[in-house]
């Protein structure tokens, strides 16, 4: 039933928005009422009903729309965000979670909604009676608007049939309406409509009818008695008044129920699903359109926009559109490009969008609908009384240059009798249309749509429109109209351009030619409310209109030249990504990786070269000129390889950047986790995250979740007290924990900063010589230091009681594991009664690292840089041995040496040496020496697996192929430390019989 | 797995299947091994020991770019090593469910064709000094015994972990006692 990349898609789009929702919830948590993250949750659920909408998910569909309503009334202040909302908002986001993986794994909704739709419900009743009375003084003190509109609404009646019969899918639908449409249907569209629309429908209703009386046009007659028995409409149009002001916050479902009751094909559904959706976005984009013109934040907007136009293609292109989705793609481009400009802090011109908005809307009459349905009536009032001048003040949605606002500028310029004179006689040739030249009508109206664009960026001045725009008709028809277009949507846009012109009052039409279409979306709208929505955007609104007006002034010399004044921002680098199968990049790491090895073998060869070259010289005592060509032939291959280093270089960085994302993915799972620990845990706690930009191995970031989670419990559960131990010492109550990422040469630091008690070392001393870790002298010699390592031993705790989170002990010493696995390390720092710190140090990327490459004997060894503290030349005299140890004093403390040979049972030069290398290993509890033949040097090596059997309980983590094509094994310190320590205590048990159980349970 | 596969399959499906086999030695005897999952044969390939592997691992070769780690049949199957001294220059590169494992031969023969359904189980008791448990079966070809073997059994790693882990502990014990 449900396509299922459809569906996948939407997973992933959800999953996106519940993360985006919920990190905006938990701060909402906190900071109630700040209306920006109130807009960002809307925003993901509004983005989340789309999706479900478009794939048909019901259950998704109601709950997000009545958390919509919620939100709405929020947003407008109607209601205060309360613990409890925030609560039930959370809990609305874990059920459309729950939803989301129903739906992966099943395909279908299984979890139950109802009662939070009821809960939510519940919120939603306080408020309707505010709402009502909100709704009820609208209809009063718009009254004037009618009549005017609903000479427009006749026109756009007769138009909208026009369009209807010649669109396939529309007269599909007009066919089956006189015997599928029920009158219960009818009103219910009706009732939407009001309710979308409150201000004027009733009254636009009555006028329509006696519009219908009066007027004989054939059309509109035929279209209906077809369509709606007009007794029908004046029934509905009773039951509409009165019920007009009921809050309506099933309305959707309820309407959705009527529509499924005709059988219709599915094909049709689609397109009307996709028809809404597209509603839905187009209005969005309009939005951010217009905010863009001044907003300061551009970038951002351009980001939301490139997301719905991305989407918008989807559909397109499930649709099969073509034209539209090549339409898209050519948007797509141009606001790259103008991000790319953004970025560089170039001014950059965005009228290509409203350009783009037109031509969609010429493919989708119902866009134009629906867009000016809210701003329609006002301009249109001010036009009849004659308030011309108060029009820039004017409140309107529709933020591109659409019809009414293209048509403001002009009126605005000109004295009110030009307005009065001009601008209804238009109407009434419209209205007048059927019986009149239905020829002469469409060049006008085609002429006014196409006016609008084009005065919009050219500003002719008024005076001359009409004449102009008569003669210009034909030519500007044609040549406006994108060539591409599909057949059967060139039948639509040609419709279009006279019905974007009607579309100035397009409610009633568009509830009667397209059933589902406006259906839902009123609802919505409703919601948003058009006085708050209409009030918004009018300071950004209100420049563009004015300098507009100030060109259209000036005339024609601004010919084509867009309004650009308000839009230059620097604009961080936009990020878009895609999804590609892991395996591909790491194969493509693997290639790479290759590619590196062979360079290092050219270089080896290089340098071969020139000793042969040598050699031939002393040797064979040729002289310089017959040696000439094997000089440049030497030098043109050492160049070749330099040539070939360099790019092999940003080859390696470029596909190893490709594994790179933000830490910020990772970061943001983590407020819900405070969140609900600080809950159980009855603490306060606000966590603060930093460098949430910094990035790293996908890999890693997958690998590091884990440790993060513990520590970060670990934090708020035993670090931070409860808010009255904070009181009572004389910290703030809230405690801080702060995440942290940042970037150190080729590692990654990672800090979780708590200003909690510290680690009580009392303690763990206490437990180490409870379990007899240490004998009480040992452990009072240890520093604190080394005591804070305690916690990260395998089955260490000092809780004195197993709570749900914690307290098994098991915890810090997996993290410790899986940090030192990715060749990181863990630091802590505590200061008691101030708080701890940890710091993890991780590799950027696991692939290559930076390592030391030592030899013993025959054999070449790779020891990871991450490990190695520091190189030295020793004598035999510095080195002495204690229990059976050989051992060193470093800098005042005893540093053990390993010799590698005996570890590996190699043969080595050292026997017969005085002078040795040692290579000072740690990670983090323990140095280590270890004694090599010789040191090599530094090198990038390319991790390549070794098989199972040689990889575990071995001290490899790798091997790599180093420049003359031998293998270097890689040695991994923590497990060759392990060793050491194993050994070490075998030979300290042979010695003092001591029972260290806790270490021999491990090995 | 997939060779014991491929093999069930087609002696139920055709009994007239012919086989392919390379032929190898060891000592004095004749092995086989399916063609489709040798991947090449090589000689002479410098090995680079890894310490504290099992004994019958010789170590890893560099085959271009990738690492593979090579062992010593005559090790693996504990034949008598004692009057040994051929030198180890033949490696079969098995394709062993995609683990490429190296194999040191003594030498190669030939490929040796086979109809399936002459391959005899293999028999209860012991084939030159080996255990049933890495035979697949025995195939009587001009008087003389091809033995075919088991190779996923041989690379099994839970096998070749127990084994490894009796030698290391061995080796620390041994260790330790010094």
């Amino acid at each position: 039933m449900i396509d299922l990349s459809l569906l996948e898609d939407f997973v992933t789009g959800a999953g996106e928005s519940l993360d985006e929702m919920e990190s905006a919830l938990l701060e909402l948590d906190l900071s109630a009422n700040n209306s920006e993250l109130l807009d960002t949750i809307f925003r993901a659920m509004h983005t989340i009903k789309g999706a479900a909408q478009f794939v048909g998910l019901d259950k998704v569909a109601s709950l997000s729309h009545v958390v919509e309503d919620l939100l709405d009334l929020l947003r407008e202040g109607k209601k205060q965000v309360t613990p409890e909302i925030v609560d039930v908002l959370i809990q609305t986001k874990d059920r459309i979670s729950s939803l989301v993986v129903d739906l992966e794994k099943t395909q279908t909704e299984i979890t139950e909604v109802n009662d939070l739709i009821q809960q939510i419900n519940v919120f939603l009743g306080v408020e309707t009676s505010e709402t009502d009375s909100q709704n009820e003084i609208n209809p009063e003190e718009e009254e004037p608007d009618s009549e005017d509109d609903s000479e427009i609404l006749a026109a756009f009646l007769s138009n909208d049939e026009d369009n209807a019969t010649e669109n396939d899918a529309f007269s599909d639908f007009l066919d089956s309406e006189p015997e599928n449409d029920s009158p219960l249907l009818v009103s219910n569209t009706d009732a939407n409509d009001i309710q979308e629309n409150p201000i004027s429908d009733g009254d636009d209703f009555n006028l329509f009818l006696s519009n219908n009386d009066d007027d004989d046009a054939d059309d509109l007659s035929i279209f209906l008695s077809e369509a709606v028995n007009p007794n029908d409409l004046s029934v509905s149009k009773s039951e509409i008044t009165s019920d007009r002001l009921e809050p309506e916050i099933n309305t959707e479902t309820a309407v959705i129920d009527n529509f499924e009751i005709p059988n219709e094909e599915h094909d049709k559904e689609l397109f009307e699903i996709y028809i809404q959706q597209l509603q839905e976005k187009f209005h969005l984009l309009h939005e951010y359109n217009a905010h863009l013109q001044v907003s300061q934040s551009q970038e951002y907007l351009l980001i939301q926009i490139l997301e719905i136009i991305e989407s918008l293609k989807f559909a397109a292109n499930y649709m099969a559109y073509n034209q539209l989705t090549t339409l898209y793609e050519r948007w797509l481009t141009q606001i790259l490009n103008a991000q790319n400009k953004l970025s560089r802090s170039e001014k950059t011109s965005l009228v290509f969008m409203d350009l783009y908005l037109q031509e969609l809307q010429q493919f989708f009459p119902q866009l134009s609908a629906t867009q000016t349905e809210n701003p329609a009536i006002e301009p249109d009032t001010s036009t009849t009384e004659l308030n011309a001048p108060e029009l820039p003040i004017e409140p309107s949605i529709v933020e591109i240059p659409s019809e009414e606002n293209l048509i403001e500028p002009e009126v605005l310029s000109f004295p009110d009798e030009v307005v009065v004179a001009e601008i209804p006689p238009t109407h009434q040739e419209n209205t007048s249309k059927s019986t009149n030249d239905d020829d002469l009508f469409n060049k006008l109206d085609a002429a006014l749509n196409i006016s609008s664009i084009e005065e919009s960026i050219t500003s002719e001045p008024i005076n001359e429109v009409f004449s102009s725009l008569l003669a210009a008709t034909e030519e500007q028809r044609t040549k406006d109209q994108p060539s591409d277009l599909k057949p059967e949507i060139k039948t639509l846009a040609e419709i279009n351009q006279a019905h974007t012109e009607a579309g100035k009052t397009s409610i009633v039409p568009d509830s009667i030619t397209s059933k589902v279409i406006p259906v839902k979306k009123p609802v919505t709208k409703l919601k948003e409310s058009p006085q708050t929505k209409a009030i918004e955007p009018k300071p950004t609104q209100k420049p563009p209109e004015t300098s507009n007006t100030n060109t259209n002034n000036k005339a024609d010399s601004a010919k084509n030249s867009p309004p650009v004044e308000i839009k230059k921002k620097p604009a961080k680098v936009f990020k878009k990504s895609i999804r590609v199968d892991a395996d591909k990049i790491d194969s493509l790491m693997n290639q790479v990786g290759e590619l590196i090895v062979d360079r290092a073998y050219l270089f080896q060869l290089a340098n071969e070269i020139n000793q042969l070259q040598n050699n031939l010289k002393e040797s064979t005592g040729l002289g310089q000129k017959d040696l000439k060509p094997v000089r440049t032939f030497a030098y043109r291959f050492n160049e070749a390889i330099i040539s070939l280093g360099r790019t092999s270089n940003e080859l390696q960085e470029g596909v190893m950047k490709i594994r790179m994302l933000p830490i910020g993915q990772l970061f943001n799972r983590y407020p819900r986790l405070v969140h609900d620990v600080s809950q159980t845990s009855k603490k306060k706690v606000q966590l603060e995250i930093r460098g949430e930009d910094t990035e790293l191995d996908k890999m890693i970031i997958e690998e590091i979740s884990d440790p993060l989670i513990h520590i970060i419990r670990n934090a708020v559960d035993h670090g931070i007290e409860t808010p009255a131990e904070r009181l009572k010492q004389g910290k703030p109550e809230t405690g801080h924990l702060i995440l942290e990422a940042y970037h150190e040469s080729n590692h990654i630091l990672i800090e979780i900063i708590d200003d909690g008690k510290g680690i009580d070392t009392q303690r763990i001393k206490e437990k180490a010589e409870k379990i007899n870790l240490f004998s009480k002298e040992e452990l009072n010699r240890m520093s604190e230091d080394e005591l804070t390592r305690f916690i990260m031993m395998p089955g260490f705790s000092t809780a004195k009681q197993i709570s749900n989170t914690s307290g098994r002990g098991v915890g810090m010493d997996v993290v410790k594991k899986n940090i030192e696995k990715l060749n990181g390390s863990i630091e802590i720092e505590s200061k008691p009664g101030l708080g701890t710190k940890m710091r993890l140090r991780i590799p950027l990327t696991l692939a290559i690292i930076h390592a030391l490459l030592v030899r013993v004997g025959q054999d070449y060894f790779t020891i990871p840089l991450t490990n190695v503290e520091e190189t030295l030349s020793v004598s035999e005299a510095d080195i002495s041995v204690m229990e059976e140890t050989e051992v060193m004093y470093l800098r005042g403390k005893t540093l053990p040496i390993f010799r590698l040979s005996e570890l590996f049972n190699l043969q080595s030069e050292l026997i017969l040496r005085k002078d040795f290398f040692i290579v000072v290993v740690n990670t983090n509890s323990q140095r280590i020496g270890l004694m090599v033949d010789a040191l090599i040097g530094q090198e990038e090596v390319v991790i390549k697996p070794l098989a199972d059997y040689l990889h575990e309980g071995n001290c490899f983590s790798g091997a790599t192929i180093i420049g003359d094509g031998r293998i270097s094994l890689i040695l991994d310190i923590y497990e060759l430390i392990n060793m050491t320590t194993k050994k070490q205590i075998k030979k300290h048990h042979a010695h003092e019989q001591k029972s260290f159980s806790l270490l021999d349970n491990e090995s | 797995m997939a060779e014991s596969n491929y093999i069930n399959k087609n002696t139920l499906q055709d009994k007239e299947q012919l086989l392919q086999l390379v032929g190898f030695k060891i000592g004095q005897e004749t092995f086989g091994v399916d063609i489709l999952i040798v991947q090449e044969i090589i000689r002479s390939a410098p090995i680079t020991y890894v310490p504290n592997s099992p004994e019958f691992v010789e170590g890893v070769i560099n085959l271009r770019g990738s690492i593979i780690p090579v062992i010593d049949l005559r090790k693996r199957l504990n034949f008598d090593t004692t009057h040994y001294t051929q030198e180890k220059d033949w490696i079969l590169i098995l394709d062993i469910q995609s683990k490429v494992t190296g194999f040191i031969v003594d030498s190669v023969t030939d490929v040796i064709k086979i109809q399936e359904n002459n391959i005899d189980p293999p028999p209860d008791i012991l084939v030159a000094g080996l255990q049933s448990q890495y035979i697949r079966g025995v195939c009587e070809i001009d008087q003389s015994l091809v033995i075919l073997l088991d190779f996923s059994r041989i690379l099994l790693t839970d096998e070749i972990r127990k084994l490894n882990s009796v030698a290391t502990n061995n080796n620390s014990d041994t260790e330790a006692k010094k």
